[in-house]
C-alpha cells in the first residue's frame, strides 16, 4: 500500500517535471490585445503578420479580440488586477487619460533611440506625448470625406459635388423636393461617438478650435465655429430620413446602398465597408471627396477643409509581464513596411504611405487637411454633451446658439475657470 | 479514537462537498460587491479607492434629476414589460390549451424563440424591422417609433414583451395544466358560461402564478440593459435611459464613484422587490400544501 502511494507520487511529481520543462522551452509568449476584426481581410493579415513574426524572433504573439470602445476600460481594469496583456491597441482619444492614469508604460527612452520619429505623420508623436513623455507608438490615423451619390444629384440637376456647405445645405433641399423618398442628407444621430466626431467635422469646417493652444481656455472661436455647426445640422434635420436621430453610422451606409441618401459624412473604415456592401454600380455612382469649407475666398482660393482625426496607437500596459518581448513586437508591428501592408486607413508614418494598397484609398480621405480630434481628460463628457445638444437642437428643444453656449460653460468649467 | 473521531466528521461529508462551490458562488459574488459598496463612498476616476468622501456621491446622486428621471423610467419599463408579457403568455396560453390539434407541442417551441434570441439579436432585428425608411414595419405605419422621445420608450418597451411573452406563456401554460377540472364541471352543471368559468374559476386559480411571473420579470427588467443599449443608447434625449444606461454612461465619463453610488441603489430597490417575490412565493406554497 505504501509502496503504491510512493510509485502514485513520484509519477505525479515527474508529469509536472515534464509539462513546466515544456513550457520553458517554449519561448515567451506576449498578449495582444485587438479591437473585434473588423473584416476578415483584417483577421488575416494581422493574424499572418504576427506568425511572420514569430517565426522571425520566436516570441509568440497570443492575440485577443476586445470590443472597441471597451478596450480603454477592461485595461484600465487589468492593470490595476495586475494582470494586463503585453501589448494593446488603444484609441487615439484615449491615450491621453490612460496615460496620465499611470497606465501605460513610458516608452520615450526607446522610441528615441530605436525608431524614426521624424517618420510620423505631423502632430502623430503629440498625441502620443503626456508632460514630454512619449506613452505610446502611432499606428493609424483616420479621416474623413463627403460621399456624394452623383446619379441622385445628376437626376435633380446637379453635375459637380459641393464645395461649401452652404452648397450642401442647397443640394440636399432640392433633392428632397425633387424626389420623394429620397433624402439629401444622411445623420446618425442614434450613436454618440459617430454624431459627435461628424459634427466636430462641420465644426472645423467653420474655422473652430476647442482650446488655446496652451490647452488651458476654450479657443475664443469656440462659440461661433460650435453655433453655425448646431444651426447647419438643425437645417439638414429637414433634409435627413425621419430616422435621424436612431440612425447609427451603419444604419446610414445601408440607406445610402440602398440609394435613399444623396450625400453623407463617411469615415475612411465606412470606405472600406462601403467597398463590400454596395453593388459595383452603386459604387461606381459614389464618389468621395474633400469634405466642404464654410469659408472660401474665390479671389485668393482659400479654404480650410478640415475634418476631425482619431485614430489608433500601440502601447505597452504598465506591468506588461514581458516588457522586452513587447517593446520588439511593437517595432515590427510599427515598421512602415508592416503598417503600410495591414492599417485599415491611412498608416501614421509618413513612408508607409507609399506601399500600393494605401494608393487606392481615394485623395480625399488622404490629402484632406486633419485637426486632432478633441482629446485629454473630460473627452467623454464633451462627447456626450454635444450629442445630448445635438438631439435637442434637431428636436427643437434648444436653440443653436443655446447648445453652443451650454457646451462652451461645461468645456469652461470643466477647465477649472 | 479512530471510531469517535469517524463519528463527528462524518456528518460533516455533506457541507464537504458542497464547500468548494459555495466559496466559489459566495466569492466571485461578494468581492466585486463589497468593492462596488466601498467605491461609492469614493472619488476616483480610474476606479481604484483615491479620495474617501463619504456619502458625498449618493448626496449627488439623490439630488440629481436626470437619476430619479431615469428610475421612473425603469419602473415604466419594468412594470410594462412584465404586465405586457403576463397578459399576452396568458391570453396565448389559454388559446394554445385549448387548442385541440396535433403539433401544439411544436407550435409552443416556435413561440419560445424570442425567448432564447439573445438580446443583442433581438435588439438589432428590432431596430431594422422598425426602421421608418427600410424596415417593413416601421414603412407600414410610416413613423420613425424610436427617433421621437414620445414613443420610444413604450417601442423598447414593446419589443422587451415581445421578448418576454414566452416565458410568461410557458409558465401560465404549465399552471393551466395543473387546474382543476372538477370546478369547472360543477360550474357547467350551474348553467355558467366561458367568460363566467374563466373570469370565477381561472383567474381566481391563475393568480398567484401571475402575480409571480409578473413580479420576477419587474426584477429582471430593473437589470435591463442590452436591448435599450442595442436599440436606442439612452436616447433619443435620454427618453429611453433608464437606470442600468444611466449608471454605464457615468461609467464610460469614469465617474466611477457616483456609478457605484447608483449600482448600490439599484441593488436595494431590486432586493425590496425581491423579498416581495419570496414572501408572495413562500405563502403560495405554504397554501398550496
Amino acid at each position: 500500500m505504501k509502496t503504491r502511494k510512493v510509485y502514485w507520487l513520484s509519477f505525479l511529481m515527474g508529469v509536472l517535471l515534464l509539462l513546466s520543462g515544456a513550457r520553458q522551452a517554449a519561448g515567451v509568449t506576449i498578449r495582444w490585445w485587438v479591437w473585434m476584426w473588423d473584416n476578415p481581410w483584417q483577421q488575416e493579415t494581422w493574424t499572418a503578420s504576427a506568425q511572420a513574426f514569430e517565426q522571425r524572433t520566436g516570441i509568440k504573439v497570443q492575440i485577443e479580440n476586445v470590443v472597441w470602445d471597451q478596450i480603454s476600460d477592461k485595461l484600465r481594469a487589468a492593470v490595476i488586477a495586475g494582470n494586463p496583456p503585453d501589448v494593446v491597441m488603444i484609441l487615439r482619444s484615449d491615450t491621453y487619460w490612460l496615460a496620465e492614469a499611470g497606465l501605460l508604460s513610458d516608452l520615450t527612452e526607446l522610441a528615441k533611440a530605436e525608431i524614426d520619429l521624424a517618420d510620423f505623420r505631423p502632430g502623430t508623436i503629440e498625441d502620443v506625448t503626456v508632460n514630454g513623455r512619449i506613452y505610446a507608438i502611432p499606428w493609424r490615423r483616420d479621416g474623413y470625406a463627403l460621399a456624394v451619390n452623383t446619379e441622385i444629384l445628376q437626376k435633380v440637376g446637379i453635375l459637380y459635388p459641393p464645395n461649401t456647405l452652404d452648397e450642401v445645405k442647397a443640394y440636399a433641399a432640392r433633392v428632397v423636393e425633387a424626389l420623394p423618398g429620397v433624402y439629401g442628407w444622411g445623420m446618425c444621430l442614434g450613436k454618440k461617438h459617430a454624431a459627435f466626431y461628424r459634427w466636430e467635422n462641420v465644426f472645423y469646417s467653420y474655422g473652430g478650435d476647442w482650446l488655446t493652444p496652451d490647452g488651458k481656455s476654450v479657443a475664443p472661436n469656440f462659440l461661433e465655429a460650435a453655433t453655425k455647426a448646431f444651426a447647419f445640422h438643425a437645417e439638414m434635420a429637414k433634409y435627413a430620413p425621419p430616422s435621424a436621430l436612431q440612425d447609427t453610422d451603419d444604419d446610414v451606409l445601408r440607406l445610402a446602398a440602398a440609394g435613399k441618401i444623396a450625400m453623407w459624412q463617411e469615415h475612411l473604415s465606412g470606405w472600406r465597408q462601403a467597398q463590400g456592401l454596395f453593388t459595383p454600380e452603386m459604387l461606381a455612382h459614389v464618389q468621395w471627396v474633400y469634405f466642404p469649407e464654410g469659408k472660401f475666398d474665390p479671389a485668393t482660393r482659400t479654404s480650410y477643409r478640415y475634418t476631425g482625426t482619431g485614430g489608433w496607437n500601440i502601447a505597452i500596459p504598465k506591468g506588461a509581464p514581458n516588457f522586452q518581448a513587447a517593446w520588439e513586437f511593437v517595432k515590427y508591428w510599427t515598421s512602415p513596411e508592416n503598417m503600410g501592408a495591414c492599417v485599415l486607413t491611412l498608416p501614421a508614418r509618413i513612408s508607409a504611405m507609399e506601399h500600393p494598397r494605401i494608393a487606392a484609398i481615394p485623395e480625399a480621405f488622404k490629402f484632406g487637411a486633419l485637426k486632432p480630434t478633441l482629446t485629454g481628460p473630460f473627452v467623454q463628457d464633451i462627447r456626450t454633451l454635444v450629442w445630448e445638444q445635438l438631439q435637442a437642437v434637431v428636436l427643437g428643444t434648444v436653440t443653436p446658439q443655446k447648445a453652443a453656449e451650454t457646451v462652451y460653460a461645461k468645456l469652461n468649467e470643466l477647465l477649472g475657470k | 479514537m479512530e471510531r469517535s473521531v469517524w463519528t463527528v466528521v462524518r456528518p460533516l461529508n455533506k457541507y464537504a462537498f458542497i464547500l468548494p462551490a459555495v466559496l466559489l458562488t459566495v466569492g466571485s459574488i461578494s468581492y466585486p460587491f463589497i468593492y462596488n459598496l466601498l467605491l461609492s463612498f469614493y472619488d476616483t476616476k480610474v476606479g481604484t479607492l483615491d479620495r474617501f468622501i463619504g456619502f458625498s456621491n449618493y448626496r449627488a446622486l439623490f439630488s440629481s434629476s436626470p437619476f430619479w428621471e431615469a428610475v421612473l423610467r425603469t419602473i415604466a419599463f419594468s412594470f410594462g414589460t412584465a404586465i405586457g408579457a403576463v397578459i399576452l403568455g396568458l391570453v396565448l396560453a389559454l388559446c394554445i390549451h385549448h387548442l385541440d390539434l396535433p403539433g401544439k407541442t411544436f407550435l409552443l417551441g416556435v413561440l419560445f424563440v424570442p425567448w432564447v434570441m439573445g438580446f443583442v439579436e433581438s435588439g438589432i432585428i428590432a431596430r431594422w424591422v422598425l426602421h421608418p425608411v427600410l424596415g417593413t414595419v416601421g414603412q407600414l405605419i410610416n413613423k420613425a417609433l424610436l427617433s421621437d422621445p414620445r414613443t420610444a420608450l413604450a417601442t423598447v418597451t414593446a419589443v422587451s414583451v415581445w421578448k418576454h411573452i414566452p416565458f410568461a406563456l410557458v409558465t401560465v401554460y404549465a399552471a393551466l395544466q395543473a387546474l382543476r377540472r372538477d370546478m369547472y364541471e360543477a360550474a357547467m352543471v350551474d348553467g355558467a358560461n366561458a367568460w363566467q368559468a374563466f373570469r370565477n374559476i381561472t383567474i381566481p386559480q391563475l393568480r398567484p402564478i401571475l402575480f409571480a411571473t409578473g413580479l420576477l420579470l419587474v426584477i429582471w427588467q430593473f437589470g435591463a440593459f442590452t436591448l435599450i443599449a442595442v436599440m436606442t443608447e439612452g436616447g433619443p434625449l435620454h427618453a429611453t435611459e433608464i437606470v442600468t444606461v444611466y449608471i454605464y454612461d457615468l461609467f464610460e465619463a469614469r465617474s466611477f464613484g457616483k456609478a457605484a453610488a447608483a449600482s448600490v441603489v439599484l441593488f436595494v430597490l431590486a432586493c425590496i422587490l425581491t423579498v416581495a417575490y419570496l414572501k408572495l412565493e413562500f405563502k403560495r406554497l405554504v397554501e398550496a400544501e
